[in-house]
């Protein structure tokens, strides 16, 4: 009884939010009954012991996400919420809204018998308009400074299956500089590869990149050695097309999705084309562009500089203070 | 008496300095020393070479840095400063003398990196879609390396015990807040992560050293 007022009360709490009242009486009252069954089987799933029991009661909300989290956590959730929008807004653009066309709740809590400084406990429940229901969790860092990160992380997952390409599931990641920094060593292999085809395709060949990235064909699970591949060649495939899908989202915004869902017998190449609403060959080059964005400037910084000045300065003077034993 | 200064300073440092500038020649060459032209479908390695390259780069720095502000102060301090108070001039100016003179050798160990690097992106031809940074490169660790100095020289100015005192607190302070976090120990954790990116150190040193890149 008391979980259930715990659940009746946080739907409330997105239910009175400015954002859920400014749709019409028709969507409010589904998105709430949507909310409600996603929390049941959320209780249910917890109840055959796969997750600790949900006791979140506050509500946070950045952008289109929403986290529900114990009292004692929201202040950090407060802190980390508008970091993990923002880290989701950079990575796909306006295709971040596509969170709003999903029924999803997401939970934090912590784990059980957790310690300051260890793991949390996010959870998601959803539900899609094809009626579907998915249920995750996943454990995440307490640090303040890695909390938004791994909310984002989460997060991404479940854009990236709003919008049905399930052989996409993994390996879009957020852009950070780790990330950054991986698909620039993957490009450098791109460019170095033996097969022509591949290289083709880092030297800016859109029907090369076409080929190597398999989008002249129907999408495929599981995936398959790309041409003239290797296990290697593969790994890099699979780490290199993730942009590709952040590229779409973030040209096409959050009508993408809808986009995508009416072309599902046309070609990879073609439907994210459409879903994106440029040209194909556009597409390639707005994706190689964000292959190779350097991680880094490759001069220093003006603050750099002036952080060395200052140090500099500061060496200097301290040094010349110090007395001199005599 | 900059130019006697400096004299001296070089014989103090000149064997460290030349051992550095040959471990920035080899480091630059192997890092792209690849045969692309017989590389097994995704194997040429050139990615993995010149990540390997970026952490060899990194030590140089830091041990450059340590080495230059060492050479610096290391005589004075076994002299008891004899020599600094024999000089006819005031100390901001001895002081002075000495940081620059690290810098003029930190300055060529920059500069033959940046020769090797012209050099060795001359003699191969570079794979299209990439690009050489030879420049960039070498202005990326000299920016580095003047920042690893100027921490050194701080530390390497006062007394060796005052060091080792500095030096021992950091460490025990790292270990223990690793060990058992407490509010204040990471308070103070992100104190310093704040002041180290808020002066720019952290696109300082945690960039990316390649030779050739996208």
């Amino acid at each position: 009884m008391k979980r259930l007022c715990i659940g009746l009360g946080s739907l409330m709490l997105i239910a009175v939010d400015a954002r859920v009242m400014a749709q019409s009486t028709e969507s409010q009252r589904m998105r709430v009954e949507t909310l409600e069954q996603s929390w049941r089987a959320m209780n249910r799933t917890r109840s055959r012991g796969v997750v600790p029991s949900p006791r979140a009661t506050d509500t946070t909300r950045a952008g289109a996400l929403v986290v529900l989290s114990e009292p004692e956590l929201t202040p950090l959730v407060r802190y980390a919420a508008p970091q993990a929008w923002q880290l989701l807004l950079d990575s796909f653009g306006a295709g971040a809204r596509v969170l709003e066309t999903i029924d999803i709740v997401y939970v934090l809590q912590a784990g059980e018998g957790s310690q300051p400084g260890h793991d949390l406990i996010l959870m998601q429940s959803y539900r899609t308009p094809d009626t579907q229901r998915g249920f995750g969790s996943g454990t995440i860092s307490r640090e303040r400074a890695e909390l938004g990160r791994g909310i984002a992380h989460n997060v991404a997952g479940q854009i990236v299956g709003a919008v049905g390409l399930p052989s996409w599931m993994w390996g879009v990641a957020i852009t950070e500089p780790r990330e950054r920094r991986f698909l620039a060593n993957a490009f450098i292999e791109l460019a170095t590869a033996k097969d022509s085809l591949t290289r083709s395709c880092a030297e800016g060949n859109s029907s090369g990149c076409q080929r190597f990235l398999e989008l002249d064909q129907p999408e495929k699970m599981p995936l398959s050695d790309p041409p003239g591949g290797s296990s290697r060649l593969t790994q890099v495939f699979r780490h290199i097309r993730g942009p590709l899908l952040r590229v779409t989202l973030r040209t096409g915004g959050v009508d993408a999705r809808r986009r995508l869902e009416g072309t599902a017998d046309r070609n990879l190449g073609e439907r994210l084309a459409t879903a994106a609403g440029v040209p194909i060959d556009s597409l390639m080059t707005l994706w190689r562009s964000e292959v190779t964005r350097r991680p880094v400037s490759s001069v220093p910084t003006t603050r750099s500089v002036l952080g060395l000045a200052l140090i500099s300065l500061i060496v200097l003077g301290v040094s010349t203070r110090r007395p001199v034993r005599r | 008496m900059f130019g006697q200064m400096l004299s001296v300073q070089w014989k103090w440092s000149r064997w460290s300095v030349l051992l550095l500038s040959l471990a920035v020649i080899v480091v630059a060459i192997w890092s792209i020393s690849v045969d692309l032209q017989n590389s097994l479908e995704m194997q040429s390695g050139l990615a993995q070479r010149l990540e390997a390259a970026n952490g060899w780069y990194h030590t140089l720095v830091w041990v450059g840095g340590f080495l230059l502000a060492m050479h610096a102060w290391r005589t004075d301090h076994a002299g008891r400063h004899v020599y600094a108070l024999s000089l006819p001039i005031p100390r901001h100016r001895f002081v002075l003398y000495r940081y620059v003179s690290g810098l003029l050798f930190a300055g060529l160990i920059v500069l033959t990196l940046w020769l090797a690097a012209l050099v060795a992106t001359s003699m191969i031809e570079v794979p299209p879609g990439l690009n050489a940074y030879p420049t960039g490169l070498a202005l990326r660790i000299g920016v580095a390396l003047l920042a690893t100095y100027a921490l050194f020289f701080a530390v390497w100015s006062a007394t060796p015990r005052t060091g080792y005192y500095v030096a021992g607190i950091l460490i025990l302070f790292v270990v223990v807040n690793s060990l058992s976090p407490t509010p204040v120990g990471n308070v103070l954790q992100s104190g310093l992560s704040a002041l180290w990116s808020g002066l720019g150190f952290e696109h300082i040193m945690t960039g990316r050293w390649f030779l050739i890149d996208v």
